[in-house]
């Protein structure tokens, strides 16, 4: 359960931080924010948002703490000895940070100030994200730390740099709606986020050979995936990023209205590939797997179509050889693969009938605008069976079962399966507007999918776990590429029948991968 | 565009609320003795090497067998490089022996695990 809140922690750390050092440059050189006068209302606004993502930094950090602290606790609280670790040093120095950031920005957007007072701040926001560093694998290596650190706080730099100022352009075209300066604006911005992502993707480039040390690590292993995965949804970042850059050059007609939608998606893309980073900094680093390392004949024998299977082994028998619900887990028996193969199948089957009802709707069959409802019964049968051993099918309790992560996060996919179903149904049935009910489809989607990349369960050896997870990274991608299709569908209405069809053609390619989904 | 600024928010909240666990971090790479050995005298020491650095003060390591003898041992903090661990070791009995670890490591990740080995009569 720690490891499931430290994750948490580091993920909303990183956008935090992002929007604090985002924001700054974003004040200073794209608003052109001039030391000695007085702030103009679009750089107060930043200002305020960098004041409140700052000392959310440091509530996340000193959150952080607290929940390594309680891990390590052995019948007392070993306060002193953890206050002299490196971790707990540089955690502290964030915290600091986070404050004083935090109380600069509110100053600087209250009245105007000085070059020192500005300079602090951007110092303050710049070593708040480079600290970031220090809580990394870099500093715990054992070869070439001060090489990975540089390399490490470059490349959050740069991407804090990047997807916090989308963030603030998101906030100012939102705030600003239109006006004459808008072009200049998005310009400048163009132009240092050109930068930024030169300089995050060739430092990323130099740490991944670092950590991944050849190909077959980068199929083989979780980080290595893990790493395919944020390159595959960098792409499609870069890819809407180039189609805003010709927007801005060309500045044809309607380019306002695409260009604000895409810069939406990017950030949403953003936000999901910097939760994929908190991930990938508790995996540990595919060249240290060796092992444990998969072949890249057995990944691809887990993309290999199989007969799926159509009946479920008995569930009594599954409790009786699996190891209790709240033991830890040492070995895995053929019936719970095939009590989780059968699982996925069925899975697949309910969303393969969504994606085709779907198509059909798109090609004017009115009747299967309904498809929606057969969420409530993936979301039932995923609900009866996903924790054989937890309440109503197996001897664990309902709220006692809510202990495990395994189990919680099961019931929050439930969860967010049937808000989707319902929400979806209403507004294709017009019982809700589109405006802003539609909305929650695609958000939906988009954190499923993130929340995939970065599932993982609790098993006894690295490998086994790899091999079950390794479909979970094109769902996941799928998944976020379908919400940001429908986004675009609803928010950018004359955008053609492209992203309508990306993300029915997404949802069909997920059933299709989960029908064949196999464990062994 | 306000709107949407909120869902992003409740986009972001909702992923924050159901995120997921990761796979350990710190990794036992090897050990004196070896997990799964079978010992003809008791081991007088106790080594395990990691992937990356640990801190010492606050790293767990004991020995425990099925007869529920617990032998808590103490880390020297001092001794080795920053990836290891090492533990003086009580005399022990025949039979079968579970090293159980705890580690901080320097980036702030804690990571447990264990490993048998075997004391021959």
């Amino acid at each position: 359960m720690a490891g499931f809140v430290d994750v948490l922690l580091r993920g909303a750390i990183l956008v935090l931080a992002s929007l604090v050092l985002g924001g700054v440059v974003w004040t200073r050189l794209i608003l052109r924010a001039a030391p000695g006068a007085a702030p103009a209302p679009a750089t107060a606004l930043a200002l305020r948002v960098v004041a409140g993502c700052a000392w959310l930094v440091a509530l996340a950090q000193s959150a952080t703490m607290l929940v390594a602290l309680t891990e390590v606790r052995a019948g007392h609280w070993p306060i002193a000895e953890f206050l002299e670790t490196t971790f707990a040093l540089t955690a502290l120095a964030r915290v600091a940070l986070g404050v004083v950031v935090g109380v600069l920005a509110l100053r600087l957007a209250r009245r105007a100030a000085g070059s020192i007072a500005w300079l602090a701040l951007a110092t303050g926001a710049f070593a708040l994200v480079a600290a970031s560093a220090v809580l990394s694998h870099a500093v715990a290596r054992v070869e070439s730390r001060a090489l990975l650190l540089l390399l490490d706080a470059t490349h959050q730099l740069a991407a804090a740099a990047w997807i916090g100022g989308l963030g603030h352009l998101v906030l100012y075209a939102g705030w600003r709606k239109s006006g004459d300066d808008d072009a200049v604006v998005v310009r400048r911005f163009s132009g240092l986020a050109f930068g930024a992502v030169g300089v995050l993707v060739v430092a990323g480039g130099v740490l991944t050979w670092q950590y991944v040390g050849e190909w077959a690590a980068l199929v083989g292993t979780a980080y290595g995936v893990m790493v395919l995965s944020k390159v595959i949804v960098l792409l499609a970042i870069l890819a809407l990023a180039a189609l805003n850059f010709r927007a801005v050059r060309g500045a044809s007609a309607g380019a306002d209205v695409r260009l604000r939608r895409f810069v939406e998606v990017e950030l949403g893309l953003g936000i999901t590939v910097l939760f994929a980073a908190a991930s990938l900094t508790s995996l540990p680093p595919a060249i240290d797997v060796t092992t444990d390392r998969a072949t890249v004949a057995e990944v691809a024998g887990r993309f290999v179509p199989a007969p799926p299977r159509l009946t479920s082994p008995p569930v009594a028998e599954l409790i009786a050889r699996a190891e209790p619900l709240m033991a830890p887990v040492t070995r895995r028996e053929p019936i719970e693969r095939a009590w989780s193969e059968y699982n996925h199948h069925w899975a697949g089957f309910f969303v393969l009938t969504m994606g085709l009802l779907a198509a059909l709707e798109r090609l004017g069959v009115r009747a299967a605008r309904h498809w929606p409802l057969v969420l409530l019964g993936l979301a039932t049968f995923l609900f009866l069976r996903n924790d054989p051993r937890a309440w109503p099918l197996g001897p664990a309790g309902f709220w006692e079962s809510f202990m495990l992560p395994d189990v919680l996060q099961h019931r929050a996919f439930v969860v967010l399966i049937v808000a989707f179903a319902v929400f979806e149904w209403m507004v294709r049935t017009e019982r809700l507007p589109r405006q802003p009910w539609g909305h929650v489809f695609p958000l939906l989607c988009a954190v499923g999918g993130g929340l995939l990349l970065t599932h993982s369960h609790a098993m006894f050896n690295l490998k086994d776990e790899f091999l079950a997870e390794v479909t979970h990274a094109p769902l996941g991608i799928l998944g976020a590429f379908a919400g940001w299709g429908r986004w675009l569908e609803l928010r950018l209405p004359g955008s053609g029948r492209g992203p309508g069809w990306l993300w029915t053609l997404c949802l069909i390619a997920v059933g299709l991968i989960l029908v064949v989904y196999r464990e062994a | 565009m306000i709107a949407s600024w909120r869902w992003l928010l409740v986009a972001g909240l909702a992923a924050v609320a159901v995120a997921a666990p990761a796979a350990a971090h710190s990794l036992l790479l090897e050990s004196v003795p070896a997990a799964g050995a079978t010992l003809s005298t008791p081991p007088r020491e106790l080594m395990l090497r990691f992937n990356n650095r640990v801190e010492k003060s606050l790293s767990r390591l004991r020995v425990v067998n099925d007869q529920g003898v617990d032998h808590p041992l103490v880390i020297a903090v001092g001794r080795g490089s920053a990836d290891r661990l090492t533990a003086a070791v009580p005399p022990l009995p025949p039979g079968r022996w579970q090293v159980q670890w705890q580690v901080l490591s320097t980036d702030g990740h804690v990571v447990s695990g264990r490993f048998e080995f075997r004391l021959a009569p």
